[in-house]
């Protein structure tokens, strides 16, 4: 309990957690000002014969996905800035349970990711309500915000065990960066243009993609639902072209997923943290 | 938990890091109600030992134990020992008070206790203010601050000079003299013996990874020799009638003086008056605490002297007697009197390994009994 005590003054007595916040809020203001700018283009819903769906939602979740990287990068240097300040030794001091130390920072990473899950859903959806006629009911929205937040702290944990588990900020971050903007990426089309069914499911199972499929899947579904049987539209196919996959997964399942990948993470951290020598 | 006897026990203590031995089989004791100094030229594993004893770095072999008990077994290791280390970080945009409140939060003592931290080390002005403005001395202080949070029986400081002007030396050593003598134990490491001598009652010397010295100041100083600098037109025919008056501890300056140790001025004059050596010059030289420090140490650099003996270097080799000069035929000169490396017989590198047979004895089974100490 002191270390987390310890480990929440440390991240809210310096200005990173805030100045990380600010383009999440910004960015999710405009993305999801876009069901707004939808609905001024083909005209309000008193124009068109059926009611134009509130776009707020799918809009939502995709503002996770694409920030989500912001959620890994938050927990990391939560938690590895001790190594670039060179603070972890009075940690370890101070606290000679190293496990202890760990699981506090898994937990601020965890409750960084929640909190920024947290504001992107909050800003995103005052302008969303604001800016489109068409609004969504309450579960609609609810549920892209929990699972978007759930998928955050997710990699906030993962941000916090990769600092943990390779014990350098620069190091740490340069390999979340790499993985989540390019090498995931290309795996996956490549993985999906091997030519094999099985080798195609994979791109499923890694971690950006299992979390964005995670935070889609609802939102995508619905809007499906929307459009008349006769067109043939598949929900899965909307889901896997939003989350980059053949074969989503169900929400549950994608969460899933990330969390062994969080739980594998972990074990790394605790792993190498255990027996690091700190010179 | 631990016996709370303040007492650091560090017992064949070695630690490597791939293939350089950073420390050999140490051994010691940190009194509580004494001040020890921990010296040893840089690089010879102080730093490296401080953090195994505080259970930074993980020992290859050998244990070092802070009350009966490894440091990472200490349950409130806050309350036990503090520690000042160099290269201990701070956030350059957290304010000094909040970087207190952080570890205080950490051990479990109320915030509080963090004023009086601040007040104690003469801090309290500049709490709020960022770290990343203060100076090297302001670091030093908050580092100590941090370390007295705990309110600990021992206080453990890895070069703690460093940065701190004159005045804040004299303000540290009336602080730790006072931290001793409420019976608690105090480890201060320096590579400078003339900066903690002042402050320290024992101290403890190693080089090149092993104990080289522990003991009291005092016994270090009894233990002095004084020798004779002789200047001289022909000192191999000087050195030669020494060595016939059974005067066998000469040395070459690289000035082309002869140090002669284990005879009196007397004798060294009266041999030379026999000799018919004329003398320019001669005087009686001793050893100040440093030269002993530096003789101790010096093996790091110049290829050693068997430690634990007294006097300034060993016998010259047989066939002595060739043409004086530098480095030349009196066999190797005094580490610490001459120039450092590159001096003398040449050595594969500072951290090489022990040149000959009871250089530097890390003996199986213990260290050697002779060190004067306790």
């Amino acid at each position: 309990m002191n270390a987390v005590r310890s480990e929440l003054r440390k991240t809210f007595t310096t200005k990173m957690w805030w100045a990380l916040l600010i383009p999440i809020a910004l960015v999710s203001m405009g993305i999801n000002a876009f069901g707004g700018l939808f609905e001024s283009f083909v005209g309000s819903a008193a124009d068109v014969p059926f009611a134009l769906p509130s776009l707020l939602p799918i809009s939502l979740s995709l503002t996770f996905t694409q920030l989500v990287v912001f959620a890994a990068v938050i927990g990391l240097v939560a938690a590895a800035g001790e190594f670039r300040h060179r603070t972890i030794t009075t940690t370890y001091l101070v606290n000679t349970n190293r496990g202890a130390v760990l699981t506090a920072k898994l937990l601020m990473g965890g409750i960084l990711g929640a909190l920024y899950g947290l504001t992107l859903a909050v800003t995103g959806s005052m302008v969303g309500l604001v800016a489109q006629e068409a609004k969504p009911e309450f579960g609609e929205l609810l549920a892209p915000v929990l699972v978007g937040t759930a998928v955050f702290a997710l990699w906030g944990v993962i941000g916090a065990g990769v600092g943990m588990a390779i014990g350098n900020q620069v190091g740490a971050l340069l390999v979340v960066l790499i993985y989540l903007l390019v090498v995931e990426g290309i795996a996956t089309l490549a993985l999906r243009n091997a030519g094999s069914e099985t080798v195609s499911t994979i791109p499923s199972y890694l971690p950006g993609n299992a979390g964005d499929v995670a935070v889609v899947s609802e939102p995508a579904r619905s809007l499906v639902a929307l459009v008349p049987d006769e067109a043939g539209a598949d929900p899965d196919e909307l889901v896997g072209l939003l989350g980059g996959v053949t074969n989503p997964a169900s929400t549950v399942g994608s969460l899933l997923v990330l969390a062994a990948w969080a739980a594998v993470v972990v074990g790394l951290a605790a792993f190498f943290s255990a027996r690091r020598d700190i010179t | 938990m631990h016996d709370g006897s303040g007492r650091i026990i560090v017992n064949q203590l070695s630690k490597r890091f791939g293939s350089v031995a950073a420390v050999n089989g140490l051994n010691f004791t940190v009194e509580p109600g004494l001040v020890t100094g921990f010296l040893g030229p840089n690089g010879s594993g102080k730093t490296t030992t401080l953090r195994m004893v505080l259970g930074l770095v993980r020992p290859t072999a050998g244990q070092a134990l802070v009350n009966g008990a490894p440091f990472g077994r200490l349950g409130e290791p806050a309350k036990v020992v503090g520690a000042v280390l160099e290269a201990q970080g701070f956030h350059p945009s957290r304010t000094a008070r909040n970087h207190l409140r952080v570890c205080a939060a950490a051990i479990g003592v109320p915030d509080q206790v963090v004023d009086h931290a601040l007040g104690s080390v003469g801090l309290m002005d500049a709490a709020g203010r960022k770290v990343g403005g203060f100076s090297l001395g302001m670091k030093q202080r908050l580092a100590l601050a941090v370390a007295l949070l705990g309110n600990p029986q021992i206080l453990v400081l890895d070069e703690p000079a460093n940065g701190l002007d004159p005045e804040g030396i004299a303000w540290l050593r009336t602080f730790l003299r006072g931290f001793a003598a409420q019976g608690r134990a105090v480890l201060i490491s320096s590579h400078l013996l003339a900066e903690v001598e002042q402050t320290v009652d024992n101290v403890i010397v190693i080089s090149r990874g092993y104990t080289a010295y522990q003991g009291s100041l005092d016994q270090l100083r009894a233990g002095q020799r004084s020798r004779v600098l002789v200047r001289c037109p022909d000192p191999g025919r000087l050195a030669e009638a020494l060595a016939k008056a059974d005067v066998l501890e000469i040395d070459t300056l690289p000035d082309g003086r002869l140090a002669v140790s284990g005879a009196p001025l007397q004798t060294v004059a009266e041999t030379a008056l026999g000799a018919g050596v004329p003398i320019y010059e001669m005087t009686e030289e001793k050893a100040d605490l440093e030269q002993v420090f530096l003789r101790m140490t010096s093996g790091e650099y110049s290829g050693g002297q068997p430690y634990g003996q007294p006097g300034y270097g060993g016998p010259p080799g047989p066939g002595y007697g060739g043409p004086p000069g530098p480095g030349s035929g009196y066999g190797a000169p005094p580490p610490g009197y001459g120039p450092p490396p590159g001096y003398g017989t040449p050595q594969p590198g500072p951290y090489g390994p022990p040149q000959g047979p009871g250089q530097y004895p890390p003996a199986p089974g213990g260290p050697p009994q002779n060190w004067g100490g306790r």
